[in-house]
């Protein structure tokens, strides 16, 4: 992953108004301090489980769900809390799932890798690499036979372009002019292997070709530039027009897992990635640039969204665990 | 109005009324209309299914909700779940449960997990129509009954149902039915005649069937193993003895009741599966039995089952393979202590 | 009818036995008592006798025939008489004549033959046998299977209720009458103290009631002259100066002939466990000690590398030790065989309960004076009565009586007890 340095240097500012940059910007820090938090509290042992962190790749999830409502799907993975976030879940019904609480979005039976809320068109976060390619295709196939204008976006690793279920969804998608976007984060890892290693392509984006769809690489630490691309491929999607593969090239900050020593990453990429090669500064520089969003404003959002978590934490930690009643409920619908 | 059909027009049938009901209702699978896009053939004619099951629904349908998919199954699975869970009713068709080796994932750890795992917020009404049994020289890979791998799993229910009239009622149940569902159909069947209802009728899960009553001998006999049990009870009640024949119907949920009762009246319990022996359906039903019904055990409980390998190719070697009348019989003998039988 | 001669259970894992020799051939007349068969296990082998006077009418399983448990090896009748079940192909009625104990009587005399021998006979019984048995009152024992391997089912139990059922009505009357009286009397107790138990008494409770449940126990006894043990002992006595340490007491006395006669009679100093008899070639022997709370046995390890003084040394401390609490698991643990006195009490002999796994126990009595015939001499005589109890699974009568006749000889020939 080299980011390149085109912030606000953008002819183009496509239909990016000031209250779409206020959003964008809110829900980029929402995530960032939501993961900085869960991070700082799973290293004081007060989280149960595997827990897997977003931060650095706010921009692919929120430059794509600018482009969504709720009545559009999203597929993802056991990387999900940016996804959720961007796609409007409670972040405390979030909080509290993390936790393992009664109040949780899932009523602590999912936690941290299954996240969902299928009323807000989260299909889950899922906790196997992979399964949620072939997931988009169904909600694609809804919208195809029930003729909404409705789109699926899957997002998955540079990890999962090398299953099985990549290629048989891709392909479906491609057969059926299926409304779907294949959004790749490549984040430069599939745990702890690197991308150049995994995958014998040089781009995840180039199986477009192959499959004859649309197939675009971005830079996504660059928020503007996810949000263009995504923007014509959810236009195309609605249109009927098929597919589209975006792959994001972007950077994880934290490990693969919380408690990951890191030791196969690049020491000066990391630092690069941190300093001026972070998302959300490069974004408020942008916002800045073209005057949608003063210092104060953003500061005062920074609050706002700390308050926030802050009150996540608070409504996690006093929410009751799940009854022992519950232990056997919601197996069936019916039985 | 009942009448006469044959399993496979029982299963289409069902279908056909079932998407009539609910246009959200799409069968998707690997040729279920057959020849998509081929210019000379349209919908006329086309496969239906490798068994030709499906035949003609795609003519009255469209191919939009009778959709060929590619050999693909993780792929096409995966879809049929979340299209499920995104407001269609899919039946997906895996055309032969050996395949599930290619597509656990989206069954197991996806349509299973869903409706728990997000807290009851979400549901998967999909109908996964598979088909198994052995007895038709398929050899290893395309034989097996592997109903139990599926049992084991919560969030999945289970059908095995050994009749036409059983199929449609239990298909019927199964589209509509708000869980994931797998219904398996056994190949052998597919040309058995029966009286169907006609019309629109649902059989609920859950409900055995007693084929015949008996005091002497319960008999558990699951998908067509209930017509070994039945053949095994006729030349019984020759010498005297009355089994009682029971098909379950459904093996997830297991009506226990039905079952546990039976033994309660009998004490002597055989239950007969083709299936492999370990970790089986007839494994679980003698461990249920044994664990309820204790006290009413009059003979230690018999499994009458394939043995533990795979299903062989050769006939001699299959029919030897399959559980037959009289090894029930010769398992009866060792519980009554009678060599009686043994030259039945 | 014919009576059946069946496999019997002759051991806790026992599952089937080998025909190995007929001492009887067919239609030869048999008297109840007289050996009809000799059969073997792994463990055992042993001849069955004939339950009833009568002819051999029938041989089932021919020599070296493996022959599960209570199947029949063979039938017993009247001259003449055929056998159902000795026909080819035998019908169900046929089968069911299984059932040959025609009456209690009889069955409780099979039951008494074997387990005079020292052998359990399982029973095998279906659970809803059991069940029945429970609501209708029927004691399993006296109930004939006639399931495979001679299992007990419903319908067995089902029969013996209605006969029970059809006897003069004034006998179950009776029996409930009876039986309510104990109930009542035992639902109220008197001002007796209820005390739970714990501790040691309930380990010693187990391990009794375990003993006497598992093992095949029985006791012979003898009465050793022991005069001149008593005048060795007062020579070595004064030979031997008394200190706090050595008393050479008569038990340490019976503990050393003890010793010589297991070094001797190697098969006694063994253990049984999991149907696995072990012999040892070293003594460890055990002393039961009274206490308060119940009984300890603190073990003498390496007693037959140990001399008298030594002994009687070790008996000593384990003693105190044993009544100061101070005894550690290893002192009380690993003996070959055990000796228990209620000498002090004034008793003669008893039956001491084996201490499982081992399978001797030695109890030591009082010792009394009483006349005796010395040659034509009367002689005012000291006599010690001794008894053991063996377990009779592992070891036969003939040789736990040698073992115990080598005892007595020690004794009566005490200098031997210091060579």
């Amino acid at each position: 992953m080299q980011a390149g340095t085109k912030a606000g240097t953008k002819a183009s500012v496509g239909d990016m108004t000031v209250e779409k940059a206020k959003w964008i910007y809110k829900k980029m820090q929402e995530i960032r301090q939501f993961e900085n938090t869960v991070h700082g509290i799973f290293e004081k042992g007060e989280i149960p489980g595997f827990v897997h962190l977003y931060a650095g790749e706010e921009a692919v999830a929120v430059g794509v769900c600018a482009h969504l409502t709720d009545s559009d799907n999203i597929t993802s993975t056991h990387r999900g809390h940016g996804h959720c976030i961007a796609k409007g879940c409670d972040i405390d019904g979030m909080m509290a799932e993390i936790f393992g609480r009664s109040t949780g979005l899932c009523k602590g039976k999912g936690g941290s890798m299954h996240i969902a809320d299928v009323g807000k068109g989260m299909l889950g976060a899922n906790g196997i690499v992979g399964a949620g390619l072939p997931l988009s295709i169904g909600a694609g196939l809804t919208a195809k036979v029930k003729k909404t204008d409705h789109v699926a976006v899957c997002f998955f690793g540079d990890g999962a372009s090398n299953h099985g279920t990549f290629h048989e969804s891709v392909n479906m998608a491609a057969i059926w002019k299926l409304p779907v976007i294949f959004v790749c984060e490549n984040n430069g890892f599939g745990e702890a292997s690197p991308f150049d290693y995994a995958a014998a392509c040089d781009r995840v984006s180039d199986f477009a070709k192959a499959y004859k769809i649309a197939g675009e690489t971005v830079d996504a630490r660059n928020l503007q530039d996810v949000y263009e691309a995504a923007g014509k491929a959810v236009q195309r999607a609605r249109k009927g027009e098929g597919p589209t593969i975006l792959e994001c090239l972007t950077y994880r900050d934290y490990g693969h897992f919380e408690g990951d020593t890191q030791t196969y990453k690049d020491k000066d990429v990391q630092e690069h990635a941190l300093q001026e090669n972070d998302p959300i500064l490069r974004f408020q520089n942008y916002a800045k640039t073209n005057e949608w969003l003063s210092e104060e404003q953003m500061k005062a959002i920074d609050a706002e969204v700390k308050t926030e978590i802050e009150h996540a934490v608070k409504f996690a930690e006093e929410s009751p665990f799940p009854e022992p009643s519950q232990l056997t409920t919601d197996v069936y619908v019916s039985y | 109005m009942a009448k006469q059909m044959t399993y496979s027009e029982a299963i289409n049938d069902a279908i056909r009324l079932a998407m009539r009901k609910d246009e959200n209702v799409i069968l998707i699978g690997e040729d279920v209309a057959g020849g998509a896009e081929v210019d000379h053939l349209q919908n006329e004619g086309a496969w239906g299914g490798v068994f030709g099951v499906t035949k003609g629904i795609v003519e009255e349908f469209g191919r939009t909700r009778v959709l060929d998919t590619p050999i693909a199954e993780a792929g096409y699975m995966g879809a049929a779940v979340s299209a499920a869970a995104t407001g269609l009713r899919p039946i997906s068709e895996l055309m032969f449960n050996d395949f599930i080796g290619s597509c656990l994932d989206e069954v197991m750890n996806q349509a299973a997990k869903f409706h728990y795992m997000f807290g009851g917020k979400a549901k998967v009404p999909l109908t996964i129509r598979t088909i198994d049994g052995a007895g038709f020289n398929a050899a290893a890979q395309h034989s097996q009954s592997l109903y139990a791998l599926f049992t084991h799993i919560p969030g999945l229910k289970v059908v095995v149902p050994s009749s036409p009239y059983d199929i449609k009622g239990l298909l019927l149940t199964a589209i509509f039915d708000d869980d994931p569902v797998i219904v398996f159909e056994d190949k052998t069947l597919y040309g058995m005649k029966g009286e169907v209802g006609e019309g629109f009728y649902t059989i609920p899960f859950g409900k055995a069937e007693i084929k015949r009553a008996g005091k002497d001998l319960t008999i558990v006999g699951i998908g067509k193993q209930v017509y070994t049990a039945l053949r095994a009870a006729d030349q019984l009640a020759k010498k005297g003895f009355e089994a009682e024949v029971i098909d379950p119907r459904t093996l997830s949920p297991l009506d226990e009741d039905t079952i546990i009762n039976s033994v309660k009246k009998t004490g002597r319990l055989i239950i007969v599966d083709e299936a492999y022996p370990r970790c089986s359906a007839a494994t679980d039903i003698a461990a249920i039995v044994g664990d309820k019904a204790f006290d009413y055990l009059d003979a230690p409980i018999k499994r009458v089952t394939a043995p533990h390998s795979p299903v062989p190719f050769s006939p001699p070697l299959e029919k030897l393979y399959m559980p037959s009348p009289q090894k029930i019989i010769d398992a009866f003998s060792t519980m009554v202590g009678d060599n009686v039988f043994t030259t039945v | 009818m014919a009576t059946e001669i069946i496999m019997p259970k002759m051991g806790m894992g026992m599952e089937e036995g080998t025909v190995v020799e007929w001492l009887k051939h067919k239609g030869e007349p048999v008297k109840k008592g007289e050996s009809v068969v000799s059969i073997s296990s792994d463990k055992i082998e042993k001849d069955l006798e004939a339950p009833e006077d009568g002819v051999l009418i029938g041989i089932e399983a021919e020599e070296d025939a493996v022959v599960p448990i209570g199947q029949a090896l063979g039938y017993i009748g009247r001259e003449g008489e055929s056998v159902r079940g000795d026909t080819a192909a035998p019908d169900k009625e046929g089968a069911s004549s299984v059932q040959t104990i025609e009456t209690k009587e009889d069955r409780a005399a099979v039951v008494a033959e074997i387990v005079g021998d020292g052998v359990q006979p399982r029973l095998r019984v279906s659970p809803a046998a059991r069940k029945l048995a429970r609501t209708e009152k029927i004691d399993l024992k006296t109930v004939k299977g006639t399931g495979p391997l001679g299992r007990i089912t419903k319908a067995d139990v089902a029969a013996a209720a209605d006969e029970q059922k059809n006897r003069l009505p004034v006998q179950p009357a009776t029996l409930i009458k009876e039986k309510s009286v104990t109930e009542s009397s035992a639902a109220v107790p008197d001002k007796g103290t209820a005390r739970k138990v714990t501790g040691m008494r309930k380990v010693i409770a187990q391990r009794m009631y375990d003993s006497l449940q598992q093992t095949a126990q029985l006791t012979l006894q003898t009465t050793v002259d022991v005069t001149d043990l008593l005048a060795f002992q007062k020579t070595a006595r004064e030979a031997y100066p008394i200190d706090d340490e050595v008393r050479l007491t008569i038990t340490d006395f019976i503990a050393k002939a003890v010793i010589n006669a297991l070094l001797v009679h190697k098969e006694m100093n063994s253990t049984y466990s999991d149907n696995t008899i072990t012999t040892y070639d070293g003594v460890s022997l055990g002393i039961a000690v009274a206490l308060a709370e119940g009984l300890v046995v603190p073990v003498i390890q390496d007693a037959d590398k140990k001399s008298l003084s030594a002994i009687s040394r070790e008996i000593r401390k384990a003693s105190r030790a044993a009544r100061e609490g101070r005894l550690d698991t290893l002192q009380l643990t690993g003996s070959t065989f055990s000796i228990t006195s209620l000498g002090t009490y004034g008793i003669g002999f008893f039956t001491p309960v084996l201490n499982p796994p081992e399978i001797g126990i030695l109890g030591v009595g009082t010792i009394s004076e009483q006349p005796a015939y010395i040659g034509a001499d009367i002689q005012k005589r000291s006599f010690l009565p001794l008894s053991l109890t063996f377990d009779h699974r592992a070891i036969d009568g003939a040789p736990a009586a040698e073992f115990l006749a080598a005892v007595k000889a020690n004794l009566e020939a005490p200098f031997t007890l210091v060579l």
